[in-house]
């Protein structure tokens, strides 16, 4: 059993089947060749890695983006959070593999044949606000009084108005998202909240598309950035590892 | 960041960036992937450093400030060349229709019964699953 020689720690990339190790060599993080350790049906990723070293946040963030690129490439990967360094490879099955293994060999067969694209809705901000504020009458009046006041001053009428607007906004995002999100959702397996972001941003999702449905999704949403495209952009990223489909494990803090 | 990624779709609406720099790779990996509560054995280097919290946006004065400010930096009415009663007409007619209009809701009411409409929070997963989806909010 190849286990990784390592002095003062392992770097755990994430899990695949043992049945599915790419054959080829990979380099990870600090240029270690990336090993696996095998338990049962699993094998987690891991190269050699130096506690005591220097952390080069760019490089290993690369490095470990890198190898799970790699091995989604080739196979079905669980991907552990970035940083996840154990003390050796006896540690990986005891902390990693081991405790967790019927739940993640379920994880894979889940996963399996999918990908992971990450999709967000952005508004043309001046184009719904003002669709927003024109549709309710108080906001309008509520504007009109308001748009002369010195900025940055904390004039009641100016904080009403921006809390109608933000709830205003509110609702137009679920309207949006509901619609958008409902053309998409029969072709993919899951989809999840990623970050919550600014008042432009309509959705933030991570998508599951199994390979056969790749297609009809970026079909479908194209058909849908055209339609929507004078109020929301939309912009498709991936395929990633699915960085967003492998937590709320039960055994997991 | 892979191959796929790094295609463009030509002349297309669906914009298809192609992660590239740093900061991209954050947005994608950070506070992704699976975490082991293993006790002492398990480290994660380097987590400090990335636990920026970009999650939770307080709904505060100051938050109805920008909104409000972000609202009067617009002039309104200039909107598709529109004046303003053509505009709000244009608007009560959209909104008199939404119920009705558009294949996709009727589809997405098609699919989930429609059972969630009043989740005021967004829309939820599809999948029935016993691992919920953790709120953003916590910590």
């Amino acid at each position: 059993m190849p286990d990784p020689q390592v002095s003062s720690g392992c770097y755990v990339y994430g899990i695949v089947g043992a049945a599915d190790i790419p054959p080829q060599e990979c380099h990870g993080v600090g240029d270690a060749r990336v090993d696996y350790v095998r338990s049962g049906p699993l094998a987690a990723a891991v190269s050699a890695y130096d506690q005591q070293g220097e952390v080069s946040l760019r490089a290993d963030l690369t490095a470990h983006t890198r190898v799970l690129d790699w091995l989604a490439e080739r196979t079905t990967v669980i991907p552990m959070a970035f940083g996840t360094v154990t003390d050796d490879a006896t540690a990986v099955v005891e902390s990693i593999i081991g405790p967790g293994a019927e739940m993640l060999v379920d994880l894979l067969e889940w996963l399996r044949g999918t990908s992971q694209f990450n999709l967000r809705g952005l508004y043309h901000r001046e184009r719904v606000l003002s669709e927003v504020v024109l549709a309710d009458p108080g906001l309008t009046r509520l504007h009109e009084r308001t748009r002369e006041l010195p900025q940055g001053q904390p004039d009641p009428e100016l904080i009403r108005l921006g809390e109608g607007v933000s709830a205003a906004l509110d609702r137009q995002k679920a309207e949006d998202s509901e619609r958008i999100l409902g053309a998409v959702e029969p072709f993919v397996v899951d989809l999840r909240d990623r970050v919550s972001g600014d008042m432009d941003q309509v959705f933030d999702l991570a998508l599951l598309v199994p390979q056969a449905q790749r297609g009809r999704v970026e079909a479908t949403l194209e058909e849908i950035a055209e339609a929507e495209h004078e109020r929301i952009r939309l912009q498709l990223t991936g395929p990633f590892p699915p960085y967003d489909f492998v937590k709320d494990l039960p055994w997991v803090s | 960041m892979t191959q796929q990624a790094m295609q463009r779709r030509g002349g297309g609406y669906l914009e298809r960036p192609a992660p590239s720099g740093l900061a991209d790779v954050v947005e994608v990996i950070l506070d992704k992937g699976l975490v082991i509560d293993a006790y002492v054995r398990v480290s994660l280097v380097g987590i400090e450093l990335l636990t920026i919290d970009a999650r939770i946006v307080v709904a505060s004065v100051d938050t109805y400030l920008r909104f409000a400010e972000a609202t009067n930096r617009l002039d309104l009415y200039e909107q598709g060349g529109k004046d303003l009663g053509e505009f709000i007409g244009d608007l009560q007619e959209k909104g008199a229709s939404k119920k009705t209009s558009g294949v996709i809701s009727g589809a997405k009411k098609a699919i989930t019964g429609g059972d969630d409409d009043d989740d005021s929070s967004g829309r939820r997963p599809a999948r029935k699953s016993s691992t919920r989806r953790r709120q953003t909010d916590d910590a």
